[in-house]
């Protein structure tokens, strides 16, 4: 849905100008990612698009935008949630599947904290893991279908099938893609350091990559992200 | 109490020869080796593999196919005159045994393929085709061997018991491998007894295979298709794959199947085209390495190979005298076909034990 359309689902949130200490610079108005925001001779609320992000309220030079909570939009109660009545107004506006940012803000069991990984080779359970040797070398690239091994006139053996260049991993295991933009240098560094540490690969996200962690030697191995656009 | 009962010590059971010059040998030195292992098996799973054994049949495919039922055995012959001249067919002969029970229709053709009409698939491809498609298209029929003047016989029983019931005293053989069975997880059927054969090649296996499901995709990917019920299968399979068609040597193929530690390849003074090819091998082969405990025999009309997973979970010994090489799980199931050999030596893990016929002795 186009968040310029008229919704009704009511207003959550109200920014709300001091006009007396505005001076009309219009940088919330502007700067507002949520179209939140008209400038009409003043400072204006429009629709309902406020989402409590507080850009305006941050940058006001003259901190006189306050957002505040709307006291009578939707009622909760036992059988509709406010969540659950906002979902349905919304998607019988657009007749469209809702689409968000990733992630669950609901409290359901996160999985991962419970997964175990039982590395077995040999037996399973690992019944005697000082004699069964786990071997985690890993490539990631084009493999040939087959290997051609040619026997010169000397007996000797010389490979004749060219790979496609292969990506060496000590272990089956990456760094997740995050919002690297959006965490400090220090953490950044201390996972491309960790990677390097560990023979694996970390991984840029949309953050980019810092001219400190570019090594000439190209020892931070890294995956580096490439986007189309910045997210708005 | 010399005996804990409460702790099942089995084991699968293998035994086999070779004799170099391609002296035939009957089928009593097998059987009289493998019933030395008795005690490491359970009765729920026997077989043998000869070479030699069709000299009359000696240029024909020799397909041994096990039925469950009639009609089976209808839709697999209608299928085989399709694809092949068959120049003879007739039951497998059998001497009832009383701890043999239950044995299905078991049938052998001597079939040559018909013109493949212009396509550069070969003889074998078209036998291969033929036995993939009888194993997973056909219900209840099985082709178990396919190779030429070769041959198994596999039945749920005591392996000595399995070789009396095929009668294979009446055979010689200048390769046998034998085994004995101890299912561990997978049932006991027909089928699922050891060897595992297609085209030119058998295998006995004793451990497990832990790499089956990995091991099973990536053969599928190249028109095999995994339907007995048991790990072993891949192996063969491997094995046709890498050596017939890849072309690779025997050693290599091996080194496929349990590759050199990372640690060896690494070493410095690792010459660097051995390096390149090891590391080639096990990046491009690393769905076909096998996982798990496992000593091998495998069978093939030029020799006989023993070999081991990579740390040795398995035992396997080997011995010489004159001509002749035995390899087997102990050293007792070859002393009962050799009472002296020359040397006995237990091969060392990963390493394969390869015997070749001599080069002057005739296919």
């Amino acid at each position: 849905m186009r968040l310029s359309q008229k919704s009704n689902v009511a207003r959550e949130f109200i920014p709300v100008v001091d006009h007396d200490k505005c001076i009309r610079c219009k940088r919330c108005v502007m700067g507002c990612g949520f179209d939140a925001l008209d400038f009409s001779e003043r400072v204006v609320p429009s629709e309902n698009h406020c989402v409590a992000c507080h850009f305006c309220t941050i940058h006001c030079p003259q901190e006189c935008i306050e957002i505040e909570r709307n006291e009578h939009a939707q009622q909760s109660h036992d059988v509709w949630s406010v969540a659950a009545q906002k979902r349905i107004v919304r998607q019988s506006e657009s007749g469209g599947v809702l689409l968000s940012a990733m992630g669950n803000d609901k409290p359901w069991n996160v999985l991962w904290d419970n997964m175990l990984l039982d590395a077995c080779q040999v037996t399973n359970p690992s019944i005697d893991p000082l004699r069964e040797p786990m071997e985690l070398r890993t490539f990631i690239g084009r493999k040939p279908d087959q290997v051609e091994i040619v026997t010169g006139p000397d007996g000797k053996e010389t490979l004749r099938t060219e790979f496609a260049p292969q990506v060496e991993l000590s272990t089956p295991i990456v760094f997740g893609g995050m919002s690297l933009g959006s965490i400090s240098l220090n953490a950044q560094t201390s996972i491309a350091m960790a990677a390097k540490k560990l023979g694996i690969l970390w991984n840029t996200g949309e953050g980019g990559l810092h001219e400190s962690l570019v090594d000439g030697g190209g020892c931070w191995m890294d995956i580096w992200e490439c986007h189309r656009c910045r997210w708005r | 109490m010399s005996h804990r009962w409460s702790k099942e010590i089995s084991g699968c059971g293998l035994a086999g020869l070779i004799s170099k010059t391609g002296k035939k040998i009957s089928g009593e030195v097998p059987i009289e080796s493998i019933a030395c292992l008795h005690d490491r098996g359970n009765g729920l799973g026997g077989g043998f593999a000869g070479y030699g054994i069709y000299p009359d049949y000696a240029d024909q495919y020799a397909v041994h196919a096990m039925y469950y039922d009639p009609k089976a055995q209808d839709l697999t012959e209608d299928y085989l005159r399709g694809q092949f001249a068959i120049k003879h067919a007739e039951i497998i002969p059998t001497a009832p045994q009383p701890e043999i029970s239950d044995p299905p229709g078991l049938w052998r053709y001597f079939v040559t393929p018909k013109s493949a009409g212009g396509t550069d698939r070969t003889d074998d491809d078209c036998v291969r085709d033929a036995v993939m498609h009888v194993n997973d298209e056909i219900d209840n029929a099985y082709i178990f061997s396919s190779g030429k003047n070769m041959g198994a016989f596999k039945a749920v029983g005591y392996a000595e018991d399995v070789g009396r019931f095929f009668k294979l005293d009446e055979y010689g053989a200048y390769i046998w491998t034998a085994h004995g069975r101890f299912p561990t997880n997978t049932q006991a059927w027909w089928g699922g007894a050891h060897p595992f054969c297609l085209l030119d090649y058998s295998i006995v296996h004793n451990g497990e295979i832990s790499s089956y499901g990995i091991n099973k995709r990536y053969l599928e990917m190249f028109g095999y298709k995994c339907n007995m019920h048991t790990d072993t299968e891949v192996m063969v399979y491997l094995l046709d794959l890498l050596i017939r068609r890849h072309g690779l040597s025997i050693e290599r193929a091996c080194q496929a199947l349990a590759p050199p530690f990372w640690k060896t390849i690494d070493r410095p003074d690792m010459d660097s085209e051995e390096r390149k090819i090891l590391e080639a091998l096990r990046i491009a082969y690393a769905p076909a390495s096998v996982n798990g405990p496992f000593a091998i025999l495998f069978g093939h009309s030029r020799g006989l190979v023993g070999f081991n997973d990579r740390i040795k979970l398995r035992p396997m010994v080997a011995a010489e005298k004159d001509d002749m090489v035995y390899v087997a799980s102990e050293e007792a199931a070859i002393r009962v076909m050799e009472p002296s050999p020359e040397k006995v030596w237990t091969p060392q893990a990963g390493h394969p034990v390869i015997t070749w016929l001599n080069d002057d002795v005739e296919k």
